[in-house]
C-alpha cells in the first residue's frame, strides 16, 4: 500500500466513510470532510468548528455525530444540525447506523456511563436499552452486517463483550475471558462460515469468535499490546496498524498512534491519529 | 384415569375433555388444558386408585405452574412407563432393580435432551421460534403477541410483571433501571407535582438501614456528602422521623442540594436483600444503625446513580456506579437459587430480583370483558411468559415429541449395542422408559386420527436412514418429516422436566406396596 500522509485534521476521535471515496472524521475542532478528488480535508459545519466531537456515522445525506452530552443529527449532508432528545446528558463514546439505515432507521451509541442507546428514528430520538448490559461504561459498539435480518449487534466494555439479537434492545454476555479486558474496539466480518466478530483488548491483543461466540482465539502474528481500533482485516494497535493476509496478520503501517480507521469504497484506508492528521492508504 | 382423561389434550389437534358440572344446573365443561382437567377431578371412587390418581394429579398441577406446559406430555409419559414396567414386574422383575434401570434411563435422556438442545443465534430466527412456540401454547393472539415481544425483548432472566389492565386490551410498559414497591418518605421532595414524581441525577447513594431521626445528624451528614463534593443525594432510609424530614425540607429549600429520602424496601431478611442489592448496584455501603451512622458517613460509604426517582409507591434507579465482579456474583447466585428452590412464590421473588440486577422489568396489563375472563388471562400470561423464558434460556428441542422419539431410539439402541439379557432388571427398567418416550409422539397421531404404530414405524424407519435428523409427525399435515425444517419446536426445559417428573412419579408408583386410607379424607379442591 502507499500511505500519504495529511496533517490536517487535528486530533481525530472517529471515522465514517461515505460514498465516492469520502470520509468523515470527528475531531476535537469538530466535523471535517475528507474529498480525494477534492485536496483532502476541509472543515465543514462552521457552526460547530469549536465542539470537539467524539464520534460519528453517516448513512447519505443523514448524518450523525456525538460530543460530550449530545448527539445531534444532519438530514442534509451536514448543511443544518439539530440536537437530538436524548434521556440523559450522555458522553458518547461511538456512533453506529443500521446498514439498512434507510429503511429501518436504527441508530446505536456507545456512552460513557449510560450504557447504549438505541434511536429507531433516524436518530431524532435515543432512548436507553440496557436490560442485561452489566456494565454500563461502553467502549465500543459493532452492528452484524446482516443487522437488517438478523438484528444482531455487539457491544463492549471493560470487562466483557455483549451481544443483543433483538436490535440492540437487550443484551447477554458473551462467555469472552474476563481477564482479557479492558475491550476498546468491536468489528464484525462476514466470512464464508458466517459472521466472525474481532475484538480488540487493552492489554491482550486481537481476539476473534465465531457465531455463536462461544470460544476465543487470540489472533496471532499481532504484537500483544493495546488494541486502539478494529475493522474487518485491520487492526490499529500500538505497534502500528496490521492487515490479515489470509490467515496471518502483518504490519502494514508503524505508526503507533493510530485510533480510529475507516475503509473507503474505493479500498482505501483512512488512519487518523490522535495527535492529528491522517494516514492515508490507497492500493499500489 | 388421570392420564387417560388428559392424553386426548395433547398435540396441535387436540380433543375436548367434557366434565360433568358440580351441580346439575351447570352446564358440563369442555376443556383442552391438561392441568384444568387435572385440577376438576378431585377424587376417584376407588380409594386405592385414588392415591395414584392424587399424586398424578399433584404432577401435573406442578408441571402447570413451575413450567407453564407440559403436563399432557408428562402424563402420557408417566402412564406409558407405569404400564410398561407393571408388565415387567407382572413377568417376575425386581421393582427395585426397575426403578433403578428408569433413573439410569432418566440421566441419560436428560443429557441426550440436553446436547440436543438448541438456541437460534440469529435475531429473526429466535423471534421466530419464540412466536411458532407460543402459537402451539396459546390460543389468545393478542396475549401472545405481547408476550413474545416482551419476552424477546428481556430474554430469560427480564423480570415480567403481569397486572390487571383498565381497559380491555393488552399492553406492556418497560421500566427501564430498577425498581422497587418502596414509596418516598415525604411528599416535599417531588420535583414534578402535576406527575407526583420526584427525580434527580448524578446523585450520591446513602443505603441506612435504621430510621434517619435526627435532625442534627441528618444536618451533619448531608454537610459531609456536600464536603466530598456532591450536589445531589438519594437517601434510602428505614425511616426518617418528622424532626428530620423538616431538616432535609430546609437543606432542599437553601437550594445547595437536591434531596431524594425513599424508604427502604421490604422487611427485615428481605429489607436485608433489597440494601444489599442496591449496594451492588450503586457501589455504596449499607450503614447499619440509626442516623448517627448517616452523621458519620465516609467517602467508601457513597454510592452514584445516574437517575433516581419516585413516587408514592415506587422508586427506582438507573445507572449506578456498579461492582462488575460484585454485580456477576449476585447474579450468578440468584441463578442459583432460582434452580434449587421449589417455592413458586420465592421463585417469584427471585426473578423480580435478577430482574434489578441485569436492569429489565416489563409491565404486562392484562384487561378483559369480564372480571373472570381478566383473571384467567392473566393466569395465562404469567403461564405463558414462564415457558417462554425457559424456551428462551435454555433452547429448543424438536416438537411434537420428536425429541422424546430419537431419544427412545437413541436409548433402545444403545441398549442392545450393550447387549442387555431378558432376566437384566435394570436394563429393563431403562428399556420400559425408552418405550415411553415414544409415548406423545404416538398419542399425538392417535389425538390427530392417524394409526399410532404405524406412524411410529414410519418414523423408526425415517430416523434408521437419517440418525441426524429430527423426524417426527406432524399431525397437522400428516406427514412424517424433519420437525426442525418444519419449525415445529417444544422448549427444552419443558420437554426436559417433564420426562424427570413422569420418571419419578412413575419410580415412586411401581415401588409402592401399601396403602393406608384415611377414614374420611378431606376433599383437596386445590392440588
Amino acid at each position: 500500500m502507499n500511505w500519504k500522509h495529511f496533517d490536517e485534521p487535528a486530533a481525530i476521535f472517529a471515522l465514517a466513510p461515505q460514498p465516492g471515496g469520502a470520509c468523515l472524521a470527528a475531531t476535537e475542532q469538530g466535523l471535517w470532510q475528507f474529498d480525494p478528488r477534492g485536496g483532502g480535508w476541509q472543515p465543514i459545519a462552521p457552526q460547530l468548528a469549536h465542539v470537539p466531537l467524539t464520534a460519528v456515522a453517516a448513512c447519505g445525506p443523514t448524518w450523525l455525530i456525538g460530543s460530550n452530552g449530545d448527539i445531534a443529527f444532519s438530514r442534509d449532508g451536514g448543511q443544518n444540525w439539530q440536537l437530538a432528545n436524548l434521556p440523559v446528558k450522555a458522553r458518547v463514546l461511538g456512533l453506529v447506523v443500521s446498514p439498512q439505515f434507510e429503511r429501518d432507521g436504527v441508530a446505536l451509541a456507545a456512552t460513557a456511563e449510560d450504557g447504549v442507546l438505541r434511536s429507531a428514528d433516524h436518530g431524532v430520538t435515543w432512548h436507553a436499552w440496557n436490560y442485561g448490559l452489566l456494565d454500563l461504561g461502553i467502549n465500543a459498539i459493532a452492528v452484524s452486517p446482516d443487522f437488517g435480518e438478523d438484528a444482531t449487534c455487539f457491544a463492549a466494555s471493560d470487562h466483557a463483550v455483549f451481544m443483543s439479537v433483538n436490535g440492540g434492545r437487550a443484551w447477554q454476555e458473551l462467555p469472552a475471558p474476563m481477564a482479557a479486558g479492558p475491550f476498546t474496539s468491536l468489528a464484525v466480518a462476514m466470512t464464508r462460515r458466517g459472521p466472525t466478530l474481532y475484538v480488540g483488548a487493552e492489554g491482550s491483543g486481537l481476539w476473534a469468535s465465531a457465531a455463536p461466540y462461544e470460544a476465543w482465539q487470540q489472533i496471532k502474528g499481532l504484537r500483544a499490546g493495546e488494541v486502539n481500533f478494529v475493522l474487518p482485516g485491520w487492526a490499529a494497535t500500538t505497534a502500528g496498524v496490521y492487515v490479515a493476509a489470509g490467515r496471518r496478520w502483518r504490519v502494514a503501517l508503524r505508526r503507533p498512534d493510530v485510533v480510529c480507521m475507516a475503509l473507503l469504497d474505493d479500498g482505501a484506508l483512512v488512519a487518523g491519529t490522535a495527535g492529528g492528521g491522517v494516514w492515508y492508504g490507497a492500493a499500489d | 384415569m388421570i392420564a387417560e382423561a388428559v392424553k386426548p389434550t395433547l398435540g396441535p389437534l387436540p380433543r375436548f375433555v367434557g366434565i360433568a358440572g358440580m351441580s346439575r344446573d351447570r352446564p358440563p365443561e369442555l376443556l383442552d388444558d391438561a392441568a384444568t382437567i387435572a385440577r376438576r377431578i378431585i377424587q376417584i371412587a376407588d380409594p386405592t386408585a385414588d392415591v395414584g390418581a392424587m399424586m398424578m394429579r399433584h404432577a401435573l398441577w406442578r408441571m402447570h405452574e413451575t413450567c407453564g406446559d407440559g403436563s399432557a406430555t408428562m402424563a402420557t409419559i408417566a402412564q406409558a412407563l407405569v404400564q410398561e414396567a407393571t408388565k415387567a414386574i407382572a413377568a417376575g422383575a425386581h421393582p427395585a432393580l426397575l426403578r433403578k434401570g428408569i433413573e439410569l434411563g432418566l440421566a441419560r435422556a436428560s443429557e441426550a435432551l440436553r446436547a440436543g438442545a438448541f438456541r437460534p443465534t440469529d435475531g429473526r430466527r429466535s423471534h421466530e421460534r419464540l412466536a411458532t412456540l407460543a402459537k402451539s401454547a396459546c390460543h389468545d393472539a393478542e396475549l401472545r403477541d405481547v408476550l413474545v415481544e416482551v419476552v424477546g425483548i428481556l430474554g430469560p432472566d427480564g423480570a415480567i410483571h403481569v397486572v390487571s389492565n383498565h381497559a380491555r386490551c393488552v399492553d406492556r410498559e418497560y421500566i427501564e433501571g430498577a425498581m422497587w414497591d418502596s414509596p418516598w418518605l415525604t411528599t416535599g421532595f417531588a420535583t414534578d407535582a402535576a406527575q407526583s414524581v420526584a427525580r434527580i441525577s448524578d446523585a450520591a447513594v446513602i443505603l441506612l438501614d435504621g430510621k434517619l431521626d435526627s435532625a442534627v445528624n441528618a444536618l451533619e451528614g448531608l454537610k459531609r456528602l456536600y464536603g466530598f463534593g456532591h450536589r445531589s443525594v438519594l437517601i434510602v432510609a428505614g425511616d426518617l422521623s418528622d424532626e428530620a424530614k423538616a431538616a432535609l425540607i430546609q437543606a432542599k429549600l437553601s437550594g445547595a442540594m437536591s434531596i431524594l429520602p425513599v424508604k427502604a424496601p421490604g422487611f427485615g431478611a428481605t429489607r436485608a436483600v433489597a440494601l444489599q442489592d442496591l449496594a451492588v448496584l450503586t457501589g455504596a455501603r449499607v450503614l447499619f444503625g440509626d442516623s448517627a451512622a448517616f452523621a458519620q458517613v465516609a467517602p467508601e460509604d457513597v454510592g452514584s446513580v445516574r437517575r433516581a426517582w419516585a413516587t408514592a409507591r415506587q422508586f427506582g434507579i438507573i445507572g449506578g456506579k456498579r461492582d462488575p465482579v460484585a454485580l456477576r456474583s449476585s447474579i450468578a447466585s440468584v441463578r442459583r437459587k432460582i434452580d434449587e428452590t421449589a417455592n413458586l412464590e420465592e421463585i417469584a421473588e427471585l426473578r423480580m430480583r435478577l430482574g434489578r440486577l441485569c436492569g429489565g422489568l416489563a409491565i404486562v396489563r392484562v384487561g378483559g370483558a369480564t372480571n373472570k375472563i381478566q383473571e384467567s388471562r392473566r393466569d395465562e400470561a404469567v403461564r405463558l411468559s414462564r415457558m417462554l423464558q425457559m424456551a428462551v434460556g435454555r433452547g429448543y428441542v424438536a416438537g411434537g415429541g420428536a425429541a422424546l422419539f430419537k431419544v427412545a431410539q437413541s436409548l433402545l439402541s444403545d441398549l442392545s449395542r450393550s447387549g442387555d439379557r431378558a432376566h437384566d432388571d435394570v436394563a429393563f427398567g431403562a428399556r420400559c422408559l425408552a418405550r415411553a418416550l415414544e409415548a406423545p409422539l404416538m398419542t399425538i397421531a392417535a389425538n390427530a386420527g392417524f394409526d399410532p404404530a404405524e406412524v411410529a414405524g414410519q418414523v423408526r424407519a425415517a430416523l434408521r436412514a437419517d440418525p441426524r435428523a429430527c423426524y417426527g409427525f406432524d399431525a397437522r399435515s400428516g406427514r412424517v418429516g424433519d420437525m426442525l425444517a418444519a419449525g415445529i419446536v417444544d422448549s427444552a426445559e419443558v420437554i426436559e422436566r417433564a420426562v424427570r417428573v413422569a420418571g419419578s412419579l412413575a419410580a415412586t408408583a411401581i415401588t409402592t406396596d401399601a396403602v393406608v386410607h384415611h377414614r374420611k379424607p378431606a376433599l383437596a379442591t386445590n392440588p
